[in-house]
């Protein structure tokens, strides 16, 4: 458990949405929001069948921590963001994202910034593989 | 001094390989290495307008003078979430 009120992590294991949402509790909050990035089955007309995710770790995580810690300093009283490595399935959860704080308007801002960070800052790219091309790396989102 | 840069993502499958060799003189910048990589690598030259440059676990500038044993990373545009 992170003393800090926020925390980042990367891993290779599945994410559980309910430990996320259990780390973002707190006895002043009245919302907890949290983001699922889910690996979908077409991206640019063509049919994904499972994605790898590839990452500079030191950067991405350091990315990772200055993105949730700069969503508490915005007004979350905690935020959370694990990114998933490693090849992925269909349907599989790739990033969970989610803050807690008092009341919910101020936290669908948060999320929506925070994804757009680290959408554009954190050092992880997809690898996709597809039924019927060879795979593709993904830069730029 | 030479250095070992690391590669990611398309930069990787490009090179054949996830590091390259660069060697640079002492008081060269990060804008110094890119040219480098260039000039020795030609088959990364046009991948190379669209990335940037991680030190450690940090970004840096073009301006950001490079010294031995920097651990330095090309970072093409990412794709996480």
């Amino acid at each position: 458990m992170s003393p800090e009120p926020y925390s980042a992590s990367l891993t290779r294991d599945p994410l559980s949405t309910e430990e996320a949402s259990r780390w973002l509790q707190d006895s002043t909050c009245g919302a907890i929001h949290l983001f699922c990035g889910v690996v979908r089955d077409l991206n640019r007309e063509q049919t994904v069948t499972r994605i790898e995710y590839h990452s500079h770790e030191p950067l991405a995580l350091k990315s990772l921590e200055k993105i949730v810690a700069g969503l508490v300093e915005s007004g979350a009283t905690k935020a959370i963001a694990i990114h998933r490595l490693g090849m992925l399935e269909v349907g599989e959860t790739s990033i969970l994202l989610g803050v807690s704080l008092p009341h919910r308007k101020r936290g669908f801002e948060l999320l929506e910034r925070g994804m757009l960070e680290i959408k554009s800052e954190v050092a992880v790219w997809k690898h996709e593989h597809y039924t019927d091309s060879p795979p593709e790396w993904i830069e730029g989102s | 001094m030479n250095l070992n840069i690391l590669l990611f993502a398309s930069l990787k499958d490009a090179a054949g390989s996830s590091t390259i060799d660069i060697k640079l003189t002492e008081g060269d910048r990060v804008a110094d290495l890119i040219e480098a990589i260039r000039r020795d690598h030609p088959q990364l030259s046009e991948r190379l307008d669209h990335v940037r440059v991680a030190l450690g676990d940090e970004f840096v500038t073009p301006e950001t003078v490079i010294t031995e044993g920097a651990e330095l990373a090309l970072i093409p545009p990412v794709s996480g979430g």
